[in-house]
This record gives structure tokens, C-alpha cells and sequence, in this order.
């Protein structure tokens, strides 16, 4: 089950990958960036059940749950700042 | 006495939420940077007296739950240099923000703050993932301030250097995870216990390695970096192109000789982040000769300098009997570039607020109007070539010496050469502030903090070679 | 005592240069008093220096600046002679740089670099190690950069360039052989007779030895202006005269020659440059500049041009007494570097006093000068005089030595290049003076008042007062010979 989602989170991170070198617009680049950390938040999810333990270990959720927020806050400032953009070339 | 080491990331916090109070923003800023710096001062100075390494657990909680904090010689020299740098920019953003770009001025000092107290937490960090947060707040703050001058071009180079480092952040994090789920630690002093003797690691090296590598502009990663350090305003770019780097590289020296085992794999990765450096010091360098605006031609020599950090890699695998010279060298390189880079692109914004505009020919004859900015430039000039004495021509000097003892020869020359480019576009600096053409001539003043905070920069980065043996004490001893 | 004497005869000029580094520009008075003040203080720490020396003390500071290499600074005899010619050219320049500069622009600035190459002077001389050498005498090329291209015309900015893609190049060289040397080696500390782990080295590797003993060779031949490498020296005349009589007499061609005797006497050793006869081919390529150098001053419109070429000879009359094997050339060596200081110093002093009065910087335009500027003339006879070697001054006794010397190694040609180049010195000299005093002015017009102000006569009347002193002064008398003698016994009675 686990290597599920492993797989799912390579195929999360190699699409994401490829369409944030091929994107040309900011927007989509974003997009590209923020599933591209879904990804990477899967992989690292899916690793809390990877222990001897019946109960998956905490630390993956607490370690995700903080990269969630700085991933939202870096999206909020990559949304402020072309909103900015978009302003100026009106 | 040891110190409470979360002062060194809590006061300049503190420092950032009041500076937003406009009545007391600038004894904020003058209050807070002084007390930031004498704190980096003492804990580099404890580095030298005191019993290093030094552990904190923040509240008590030790590894692998708590998040922890150490202090050995490295990473008080660190904080050394991130207080000097820290100081003297706060003292020209002073004046800067009085003559020039008020509106920006309000919002600079939230920031600059945000982001000391990131180095700081960075250099002190022994954490993985708690090396990731920090990244990331300083990667946020960094991207704010390449934002501040707030024209188009500041905006997308900014936007541009944001999705980049989300990019390397993720990579990061999907290595920590990989080696999170493989060896159940974080801290990097119980993985150097469990790295040893498995191969696992090699994987999760590879994402984080390229994160750095994005991180710290090393060549094929290194696009973002001129247009975000020179479309912004001067201060800005001093502290970007001189501390912002840094903790990436600083970061893979301390995985390289702490944390790794000695590995097959690890060998060829030395070699090729080797040669990647040394493309970077020729291409950088290369295009560092060819800019005709005095911001990119320094924003380019950053990719340079930063190559000699990637390009001295095998040395850091093969050469563990060499490990103090090799930290010294390591140090010395980042503490003189830094410096240099510093009181460069604070000169740089004394040149535009003369002349208006950023050009190499239209570059003040500072040497016959602002000796003090020309003697900045001068010694800056010379730290980045590694003249005799600056900390430069010590840590290539040992540099040099290391790779030829560990039998380098390729990196041993490269470096030399890069001297020498460098000495090609240093000089166009050199040359133009001398020029003594009539319609150079900008007697204007330039506000006497702004001169002064660059002179001693470039001063300090120059004269600091002489007294090496003290500075670096506190590698020696651990 | 003594040790914070040699540290204050480092660190005054640097702190001097750093302080006038925050002083206004119009503080003229302040500066020149610091100036002043600082060059006499000098003077006065090396008389006691010298005092101690000849006594037998022998003072050191040493501390490991870095993991391979030790900053090591050391008073002995040979340094002293050095920093004792430094200095006391030194305070004469400093005092003709006040007068000359009056007035003129950006003398803040010339003086914070004048001062910053002072340091590096007494650096070089102190030095006790090749490490420490490379470091002063690097900082040397730095801080004689924004002397050279002061003036900031697109001429002087030319030359600077020049100056600094030779002194960088031969920077980089001297930076590879020294780190070549202490991975190889661990160890560049000076010895009287050579230094011996240097020398068990290199007799198990004769041929890496050869190759580190050439680099470091033409690393300070640059500086020197020994032949292929001369052509920044006689573009670095658009600087202003002090500089040039700064640059030529004492500071950085002296720090060439200098790093020389260093490296033949006391890093190999006479011996082991003989046994493995690394200096003759060298000494052919010095005989050749003397030559060329002499040859091509002849020919030289311009009168500071002309003494470039006849410094470019000069120096490498050191080189070859340096190379040339046996007690007496030695001698003639260190003594021409005394000598050839004092002057070269005086003809420097002299043109300028020209150019500053009647604007003269061709030799055509030197008619009826002479007769204007009796002092000046009578300054630059003595020491073209003096240059020619001709007796009752002396730069007859260094040749008499050189050519003893040459004779005692048993190598006669090199008798016949100093007396080809005397005869040419004959002719790029005498012309000027002949031109000077007996051409006929086109304007009579006579500039009233004193020729020059005081303070740019009094250095050259003093320097060529010098120059005819110590020519006839009895060998027992103090005077550089008897420092030379004192330094030589020492040197070869060490084996």
C-alpha cells in the first residue's frame, strides 16, 4: 500500500516538474510548484507508516504540517507579487 | 559565560515586529542592530574562550524530538561575519532610506531583520528539517527585498527567484524525508552516527545537493541570480549577494565533513560538483567582464566567487587529515567574499546616487571626488582578486596549498586563473573611479554614513588577512 | 624594546596612512605635519635599530597567521641597510612630495597610498620569510597603483594598466612557487648560507628545485625590470615626479632587487646557486639589460623616459653583482643598491624641479635651464656623475667593486658590459647637462624669486651632497660601505 503512494507522489513530482520548466506564464508556474509540493508532502506523509510500530510515527505530520505553511505563505507572496505585476501593466 | 543562544534569532525578531511601528523604527533599527552585532560579537568571542560545541535544546526537549542549537567555531565565525555585514548595512540603510527611496525605507527594516535572525538561526541550526524552515524564511525575506524597488524589472526577477527557490525547497524536503523514513533522524550529529557504513543516503543526497546547488547559484542553476542582486536597491543587494548565498554552501561543507561517510558514490559527486564549480568561476567571471552596468558586473562575480565553494568539493571528501585547514580555507573564502561583496555593492549604490544611473562609463571619478567610497572600492576590489593581505589571498593561499598537497592540480590552477579574471573585472571598477574626465566629475556629497559604512566594510574585509590566526581560532579548536 | 620598535616602524606608516584617510582634504597643514612627523620618527626608530644590530641583537616577530605559513618578521643586518635607505629616502621624498603637490588636487588621497607603500617597504625589508616577503610585496603593487595613474588621464590610466597585467601576472607566478615551495618544502624562513631544509630538497630534486628557483626568479625580475619584463617601468613615468623618484630609487624596483639577494643569499644560498650553476644564464640575461637598457636611454626624447631606461641598466648591475659569484661583487651589489637609490633619487628630484618651473619634459626643451636653475643643475651634475661611476663619488666605488668582483669570479666579460654601459651613461647623461648650461634660452625671460620653492631644493642638494660624502669618506668612517662590509663578513663567514 505504501509504495502507492510512493509511486502516486513520483508521478505528482515528475509531471509537475515538467510542466514548471516547460510553463511560461507565472501563474502556471506556480500551480506547477504547488503540486509539485503536494507531491513531496505525499512522499513524506507515506513515510510515517515505514515503522515497526502499529501506530504510524507522528514527526512526518508535524514536519509536513509545517511545510504546508510555508509553502501557502511563499504561494501568498508569489500571488501578491503578480497580482502586483499584472497592476503595473495595466 | 555561555550564552542563551535563542537571543541571536529572538532579538532580531523582535527587532522586525517593532520596527512596523513607525515612531520607533529607527531606534529599532539602530538599538537592535547594535545589540544583534555585539551578541554575534560575544558568541564568537566565547567560540574562542569558552567550551565548544555548545548545545541548547529549545525548551528543554532534546534530539531527535527537540529542535536544537549549536555553537562550535564555524558557525560563531559565521555569526561573526553576519553581524559585521548585518551592522555596517543597517548603518547605511540609515542615510540610504532618508535620501533615497523613503517609501521603500518603511517596509526594509521588517525584513532585514527577518532575515538576520534567519542567518542567524541558520548558522546555529543542527537540524535538517529545522534547516529547511529556515531556508525558507530566508529565501521569503530574501525574495521581499529583491521586490522593494517595486518596477517591473525588480517583480519578475524577484517572481523568478521565488519559484526557483520553492522549487529547491521542495527538493530539499524530499530528500530530509527520504532520509527521515530510512534512518529516523533528523539532527545531524545522530545521522553522522547512523549514515555510517550504508549507502541509503546516496539517494536523498542527490535532491538536497541540487536544492543547494539552486540555492547558492551554482552554473546551470545560476540564471536567477544577476537580474534578482542587481535590480534592487543597494543595501538590499548587499546583504543578497553577500549573506544569502552562503548558508547552502555553508550547509554542504558541514554535511561533506561532518555528517557523510566516506563513500564511492560520494567521489564522483565531489568531482562533478567540482567541475560545475569551475565552470562557474569562468562563466561567471566571463560575464563579470563583459557587463557594462556596475550591479550585474558584481552580481556576476558573485557566481564566480561562489564557484570556489563548489570547486574545492573533493577536497573535501579526500582530505579529512586536512579538515581544520580545509574549514579555515572555507571560512576565509565566505568571510572575505562576503565582505567584499558588501561594502561593493554598498560603493555601487554611492556611484548611482551620484551619477543617477548605473552604468561602468558613467561611473564617478571617486578617486578625485569621494576618496572614501574609491578606498572602499579599491580594497573591496582587492579582497575579490585575493591581494596580499586581505582574508582572500589567505583562504586561496590555502586553498591553493591544499589542493596541490591532496593532488588537485585541475583545481588548483582553475583557481588561480580565477584570480586572475578576476583581477579583469575588478579593474574596469578601479579604472573608471580613476578617470578623471570632465563630465565624470560628481562633486555632489554622497551622506557621510553611507561612505563610511562602505569604507570600513572593504577596510575590514582587506586588513582582516593579518589577523587570520585570531579569526580563525575558534575552527581550530572545534 | 625592540620588538615593538619593529613593530612601530611597520604599523606607524599604516596608521599615518589610515588617518589621513579620514582627514579633510584642505587639512593640508595636519597632514603634512603627521607626514613629516612620522618619516622623522621613523629615521630615529631605524638609527636605534641599527645601534642594536651592530651590537649583535638580532629581534623577531613571529606568530602562525595560517596552517602552512608563519608571518615572521626579522631585523638583521641586510634589512636594516634596507629600511634604513627606505626610510631616509623616505622623509627626503615626503618632504619634496609637499612641496611639489602644493596646491595641487587629491593629496589626501596621494598620501594615503604614499604612506600604505612606505608599509610595505619596511614590510619587504623586515620580511623574514618568503611568505611574509610575498605579502608586502604584493601590497607594495597595490598601493603603487593609484600613485602611478594619480594624475587620472587616459595616459596615466593606460600605464597603470599595464603596470598592474605585469605585477599581477608576476604576482600569480610568485604565488604558485611560494605554495609549490611549502607544499614541497613546509618551510621558506630566510638563513644566513641558505635555508637547509630547502636545500636537502632540492639536492633529492634537482630539477623541480631549478624550475621553483627560476619562477621565483623572474616573480621578482618583473619588479625589477630586467629585460623582456621592463615595459611597465617606462610607462609608469606619467605619474608625477615623487612617484617616479619614489618608484625608481627606493620602492618597488629596489623591492625586486632586494627580494633577490634575499633569494640567492639566504633561501638557497650562494653555494647551492653556484653548485647547480642556476645563475649564469640569468646573469647573461642581466648583462644584456644592462646593455639594452643603457642603449636605449641614449635614444630617449623624453628626459623621465631616459632615466627609466637607465634605472632598467642599473638595477640589473645588482642583479648581476648578486649573481656573480664571490665576496667582492656581492659587495659592489649591495652597495649600488644604496647608492643607486641615493642618486637616482637626485636626477628625479632634479627633472621634476624642471617641469614644475619651466614646464621642460623633452630634452629639447631643457636649453639655457641650467643657468636658470644653478642649484638644481649643480644637484643633477653631481649625481649624473655619480651614476657614470667617475671617481669622488659613489657610484665610482660600487663599480670598482662590481668590476673587482667580475674580475675575482673570473667571468672578464661582465667587466666589458659595466664599462660599455658606463661609456653610453656618458652619453644619455652628459647631453642633458651640456644642454641645461650651455643651450641657448629663446626666452630670457627669468621667473622671479628663489629657483624652486625650499622644500622641493633642499631634498636633491641633500642627496647629491650624499652622493660625493660617502664617495670620499675614508673606509673607516660610518657609511654605507661599512654596513656592506658588515653584512657581507657575516653572510660569508657563515660557512
Amino acid at each position: 500500500m505504501i509504495g502507492f503512494y510512493y509511486f502516486l507522489s513520483l508521478i505528482l513530482v515528475v509531471v509537475s516538474l515538467y510542466y514548471f520548466i516547460v510553463a511560461r506564464s507565472y501563474v502556471k508556474r506556480l500551480i506547477s510548484v504547488n503540486i509539485l509540493g503536494s507531491g513531496v508532502f505525499l512522499f513524506f506523509v507515506a513515510t510515517a507508516k515505514n515503522t515497526t510500530m502499529e501506530n504510524p510515527d507522528p514527526v512526518p505530520h508535524a514536519l509536513v504540517l509545517t511545510g504546508i505553511v510555508v509553502a501557502v505563505s511563499a504561494t501568498a507572496i508569489a500571488v501578491a507579487l503578480i497580482l502586483y505585476l499584472n497592476k503595473e501593466e495595466r | 559565560m555561555p550564552i542563551d543562544l535563542g537571543y541571536l534569532v529572538a532579538l532580531p525578531l523582535l527587532a522586525s515586529l517593532l520596527s512596523l511601528i513607525p515612531s520607533l523604527r529607527v531606534y529599532t533599527a539602530f538599538i537592535f542592530s547594535l545589540l544583534s552585532f555585539l551578541l554575534s560579537l560575544y558568541s564568537f568571542i566565547y567560540t574562542l574562550m569558552g567550551d565548544i560545541p555548545l548545545y541548547q535544546w529549545i525548551g528543554g526537549w532534546v534530539a531527535p524530538l527537540g529542535i536544537g542549537f549549536r555553537l562550535d567555531g564555524l558557525s560563531g565565525f559565521f555569526l561573526l561575519m553576519t553581524g559585521i555585514i548585518g551592522f555596517f548595512v543597517a548603518l547605511y540603510s540609515f542615510s540610504f532610506f532618508k535620501v533615497e527611496y523613503q517609501r521603500q525605507g518603511k517596509v526594509f527594516w521588517f525584513f532585514f531583520f527577518f532575515l538576520w535572525a534567519g542567518l542567524n538561526a541558520f548558522f546555529l541550526s543542527e537540524d535538517l528539517f529545522n534547516l529547511y524552515v529556515v531556508l525558507e524564511v530566508l529565501s521569503l525575506s530574501a525574495l521581499v527585498l529583491v521586490a522593494l524597488p517595486g518596477h517591473r524589472k525588480a517583480i519578475k526577477a524577484s517572481l523568478n527567484y521565488l519559484f526557483l527557490s520553492i522549487l529547491a525547497s521542495m527538493f530539499y524536503l524530499l530528500g530530509v524525508a527520504m532520509l527521515y523514513a530510512n534512518y529516523g533522524v533528523l539532527s545531524m550529529s545522530l545521522l553522522s552516527e547512523k549514515l555510517a557504513g550504508t549507502h541509503a543516503f546516496t539517494y536523498a543526497l542527490f535532491p538536497i545537493i541540487v536544492a543547494l546547488a539552486i540555492k547558492s547559484a551554482l552554473l546551470p542553476f545560476h540564471f536567477w541570480l544577476p537580474p534578482a542582486h542587481s535590480s534592487t536597491v543597494a543595501p538590499a543587494s548587499a546583504l543578497l549577494s553577500s549573506l544569502v548565498v552562503k548558508p547552502p554552501a555553508y550547509l554542504m561543507l558541514r554535511l561533506w565533513l561532518e555528517v557523510l561517510p566516506k563513500d564511492k558514490s560520494l567521489e564522483y559527486l565531489s568531482i562533478v560538483l567540482s567541475l560545475m564549480g569551475a565552470l562557474a568561476i569562468l562563466v561567471g567571471s566571463y560575464y563579470a567582464i563583459r557587463q557594462k552596468t556596475i550591479k550585474m558586473l558584481l552580481a556576476y562575480s558573485t557566481v564566480a566567487q561562489m564557484g570556489y565553494l563548489f570547486l574545492m568539493a573533493p577536497l573535501y571528501y579526500h582530505g579529512e587529515s586536512f579538515r581544520e585547514a580545509l574549514l579555515q580555507a572555507f571560512a576565509l573564502q565566505v568571510f572575505s567574499h562576503a565582505l567584499a561583496k558588501a561594502s561593493m555593492f554598498l560603493s555601487s549604490g554611492n556611484a548611482i546616487y551620484v551619477a543617477r544611473r548605473d552604468d561602468l562609463s558613467y561611473m564617478p571619478g571617486f578617486a578625485h571626488s569621494h576618496p572614501l567610497t574609491f578606498f572602499a572600492l579599491f580594497f573591496s576590489g582587492a579582497t575579490l582578486i585575493g591581494l596580499p593581505l586581505s582574508a582572500g589571498f589567505v583562504a586561496k593561499f590555502l586553498f591553493l596549498g591544499l589542493s596541490i598537497r591532496l593532488g588537485f592540480i585541475f583545481q588548483g590552477s582553475i583557481m588561480l586563473f580565477g584570480s586572475l579574471l578576476a583581477s579583469l573585472y575588478v579593474y574596469p571598477i578601479w579604472r573608471e573611479s580613476f578617470s578623471s574626465h570632465p563630465t565624470k566629475f560628481y562633486d555632489n556629497p554622497i551622506p557621510q554614513l553611507m561612505e563610511l559604512s562602505a569604507f570600513f566594510l572593504g577596510f575590514l574585509s582587506f586588513s582582516s588577512g593579518i589577523v587570520t590566526f585570531l579569526l580563525l581560532q575558534g575552527i581550530v579548536r572545534g | 624594546m625592540e620588538r615593538l620598535a619593529v613593530l612601530s616602524l611597520l604599523l606607524s606608516s599604516f596608521f599615518v596612512s589610515l588617518f589621513i584617510s579620514f582627514l579633510k582634504e584642505e587639512r593640508v597643514f595636519l597632514r603634512s605635519l603627521v607626514n613629516a612627523i612620522a618619516a622623522f620618527y621613523k629615521l630615529f626608530v631605524v638609527a636605534y635599530l641599527l645601534w642594536s644590530v651592530y651590537r649583535g641583537g638580532v629581534f623577531e616577530i613571529r606568530y602562525s597567521m595560517v596552517p602552512f605559513a608563519d608571518f615572521y618578521l626579522t631585523v638583521d643586518p641586510l634589512a636594516l641597510l634596507f629600511v634604513s635607505l627606505s626610510s631616509f629616502l623616505w622623509l627626503i621624498t615626503t618632504i619634496y612630495a609637499i612641496g611639489y603637490l602644493e596646491g595641487a588636487p587629491n593629496r589626501r588621497r596621494f598620501f594615503v597610498f604614499f604612506n600604505l607603500a612606505v608599509t610595505s617597504t619596511m614590510g619587504i625589508a623586515l620580511a623574514g620569510n618568503m611568505f611574509t616577503f610575498f605579502l608586502f610585496y604584493e601590497l607594495l603593487t597595490l598601493s603603487t597603483y593609484p600613485l602611478v595613474v594619480h594624475r587620472g588621464t587616459q595616459k596615466a590610466l593606460r600605464a597603470g594598466g599595464i603596470y598592474l597585467v605585469y605585477t599581477i601576472l608576476g604576482g600569480s607566478l610568485f604565488m604558485l612557487c611560494l605554495v609549490l615551495l611549502y607544499m614541497f618544502v613546509g618551510d621558506s624562513t630566510f638563513h644566513t648560507g641558505g635555508n637547509p631544509s630547502l636545500r636537502a630538497w632540492v639536492l633529492e630534486n634537482p630539477l623541480w628545485g631549478k624550475l621553483l628557483f627560476y619562477g621565483f626568479f623572474f616573480a621578482m625580475a618583473v619588479k625589477a625590470a630586467v629585460f623582456p619584463l621592463h615595459q611597465w617601468l617606462t610607462r609608469a613615468m606619467v605619474a608625477p615626479a615623487p612617484v617616479s623618484a619614489l618608484l625608481h630609487a627606493v620602492a618597488v624596483v629596489k623591492a625586486g632587487a632586494f627580494g633577490i639577494i634575499r633569494l640567492v643569499y639566504e633561501l638557497y644560498g650562494v653555494e647551492l646557486v653556484q653548485s647547480m650553476e642556476l645563475w649564469q644564464p640569468l646573469a647573461y640575461l642581466t648583462a644584456f639589460t644592462i646593455l639594452f637598457g643603457s642603449f636605449m636611454a641614449v635614444f630617449q626624447e623624453e628626459l623621465k623616459k631616459r632615466l627609466a631606461y637607465s634605472t632598467m641598466s642599473h638595477l640589473s648591475y645588482i642583479i648581476l653583482g648578486i649573481l656573480l659569484p664571490g665576496q667582492l661583487s656581492t659587495m659592489g651589489a649591495l652597495l649600488h643598491l644604496v647608492n643607486h637609490g641615493i642618486m637616482k633619487i637626485t636626477l628625479f628630484m632634479c627633472l621634476g624641479n624642471y617641469a614644475e618651473k619651466y614646464g621642460v619634459h623633452k630634452f629639447k626643451e631643457l636649453d639655457g635651464v641650467g643657468k636658470k636653475m644653478p642649484l638644481t643643475t649643480i644637484a643633477f651634475t653631481v649625481a649624473s656623475l655619480g651614476l657614470i661611476g667617475t671617481p669622488m663619488t659613489v657610484g665610482y666605488l660600487t663599480k670598482k667593486y662590481l668590476e673587482a668582483g667580475a674580475k675575482a669570479a673570473g667571468e672578464e666579460w661582465a667587466i666589458y658590459v659595466f664599462y660599455i654601459s658606463s661609456i653610453l651613461s656618458v652619453f644619455y647623461l652628459m647631453p642633458i647637462v651640456f644642454k641645461a648650461l650651455f643651450g641657448r634660452s629663446r626666452e630670457d625671460k627669468e621667473k622671479k624669486g628663489l629657483e624652486v620653492s625650499p622644500l622641493m631644493l633642499i631634498p636633491p642638494l641633500i642627496t647629491a651632497f650624499l652622493t660625493l660624502l660617502f664617495g670620499i669618506l675614508p673606509p673607516e668612517a660610518i657609511s654605507p660601505l661599512k654596513w656592506v662590509q658588515y653584512i657581507v663578513n657575516k653572510a660569508y663567514g657563515g660557512y
